[in-house]
């Protein structure tokens, strides 16, 4: 599905995620791959586009995807992981993913800092779910999406 | 050698020091920052040979940090490593008079095309 008037479709977006996964934990695991849909995201983080293009990039987990990547990246046991570690980890995959997809739409824009949540995605009023992409990686869930304003125009932002 | 990596995210600045190891930069004294008012506190205290600086922080962004830099008359080798590697941003870098740019994700052997030159 895609609703965006520019941007990634879905083959490219499977694509920024594969590259940004394995650039984070290198070639020991094979990316995520497309999967069915999973009610289990309960780990959010969100970054924002404003500028050439208003939206915003979100990227919900299972916990369980979660806790084994951050226990990964920081290379510590999982029970020694806390929670502050969970949202930086989740708020740097919305980061470089986030920045990622603003490389490739209208410009020039400013990305936010990443927002997390552990209590799913939050409610955006006012805009659409434009693109998903719902993934598995090591078995647990994995879902990356765009939302945006529909028909909206480029517009001109000071460059970031 | 000295190198100051500064990001807002802690797995991030473990993740370039890996990398930095892994790219055959293991000898070099790593010391670390967690913003750019952080990151200029740690310049001067540690005089490092290289900056690796993310843009997008709290408190004072990546741009920022090299702005005031620069504007003290500090000339040291200072480069981005950043989640978006567009050519206006590389620009803006550029004209900010950084090194390099490194978008995220990133592999150790990028690390060396970019750093080599630099730390010689």
């Amino acid at each position: 599905m895609t609703d965006l008037e520019y941007g990634p479709d879905s083959s490219m977006l499977v694509e920024i995620v594969g590259d940004v996964f394995t650039g984070l934990f290198g070639e020991r695991y094979a990316p995520p791959y497309l999967a069915a849909p999973a009610e289990t995201l309960e780990v959010s983080a969100s970054v924002s586009v404003s500028g050439g293009w208003f939206g915003d990039v979100v990227i919900a987990c299972s916990p369980a995807l979660a806790l084994s990547a951050a226990a990964e990246l920081f290379a510590m046991a999982p029970e020694e992981i806390a929670e502050a570690d969970i949202r930086d980890v989740v708020g740097e995959f919305a980061n470089v993913i986030g920045g990622n997809v603003k490389s490739v739409m209208p410009g020039p824009s400013v990305l936010s800092l990443p927002s997390t949540s552990l209590e799913g995605i939050a409610d955006r009023p006012g805009e659409v779910e434009a693109l998903r992409i719902d993934m598995t990686w090591q078995g647990e869930p994995l879902c990356v999406s765009i939302w945006t304003v529909s028909g909206q125009t480029p517009q001109e932002g000071d460059p970031s | 050698m000295k190198i100051l990596v500064v990001d807002d995210s802690r797995v991030m600045r473990q993740i370039v020091v890996r990398t930095l190891r892994q790219a055959g930069y293991g000898h070099c004294d790593v010391i670390e920052a967690t913003d750019g008012r952080d990151g200029i506190s740690k310049v001067h205290s540690e005089q490092p040979d290289l900056v690796l600086s993310d843009w997008n922080m709290p408190e004072m962004s990546g741009i920022d940090f090299l702005s005031a830099l620069r504007a003290s008359g500090d000339d040291r080798p200072f480069g981005f490593v950043t989640s978006e590697g567009s050519e206006p941003m590389r620009e803006t870098a550029a004209r900010a008079g950084a090194a390099f740019l490194i978008a995220k994700p990133f592999t150790p052997d990028t690390f060396r095309d970019h750093l080599d030159p630099v730390l010689g």
